[in-house]
């Protein structure tokens, strides 16, 4: 099963190209620049590495589960 | 405080162009991504991706929408038809797709639910890409 940490449209870009969601929207309220979360939402998902957190919003790119796994665990046990 | 977005200037799509959209459609998640584009920009937007001759479909399928396994594609004419416009917003080739009168987030959603549209599958899928 996969939770997402970071509800996102991954249609959806900003002006340099990466994608963007709503810190407020996030499972994980403290997103901080290298981070890796899962975002989007079921059925269009994706590792993604968070780039920068700034005044709510949360900018960040697409990455492999390879390369995801280099920053750390992938998984994890949810909360019972 | 709502950001700035960047518009390209180009001219308007053709009315038989398509405009490709990672997923099925489904009105709460539209009404969901155009509240946050508007959090975000300071407008009820639905962002898609215009194929071009300098990006392929093939291209886009295996790059920004390849973590989708199936994509909606819309004539352009056929949002025209629906009272919706296509802005050239960010980065060639995203749009996002925004109703007439703008605020009408109600009316973007329904609009986009009963435009003619395709939903074809994505054979460049990858849900391991990257």
């Amino acid at each position: 099963m996969i939770f997402i940490d970071l509800p996102a449209d991954l249609n959806m870009e900003d002006d340099e190209g990466r994608n963007v969601a709503l810190l407020a929207d996030s499972s994980r309220a403290d997103l901080s620049p290298g981070d890796v979360v899962v975002a989007g939402r079921a059925g269009f998902w994706s590792w993604s590495v968070v780039d920068d957190v700034s005044d709510g919003v949360v900018r960040f790119h697409q990455v492999s589960a390879r390369e995801a796994a280099r920053y750390g665990q992938l998984v994890v046990q949810l909360p019972t | 405080m709502t950001r700035q977005r960047m518009r390209r200037g180009e001219p308007y799509p053709s009315p038989i162009a398509h405009v490709l959209r990672g997923g099925r459609l489904e009105a709460r998640l539209l009404l969901e991504d155009a509240t946050r584009n508007q959090a975000i920009y300071g407008f009820y937007g639905n962002s898609v991706w215009l194929p071009s001759t300098e990006v392929a479909a093939e291209v886009l399928s295996a790059t920004k929408l390849r973590r989708s396994a199936e994509l909606t594609s819309f004539e352009v004419r056929a949002l025209t038809e629906v009272n919706v416009r296509l802005w050239d917003t960010g980065v060639a080739p995203h749009y996002d797709v925004v109703y007439e009168v703008a605020g009408d987030v109600e009316a973007l959603v329904a609009s986009l639910m009963r435009a003619r549209r395709e939903v074809v599958k994505n054979v460049l899928y990858d849900p391991e890409g990257g």
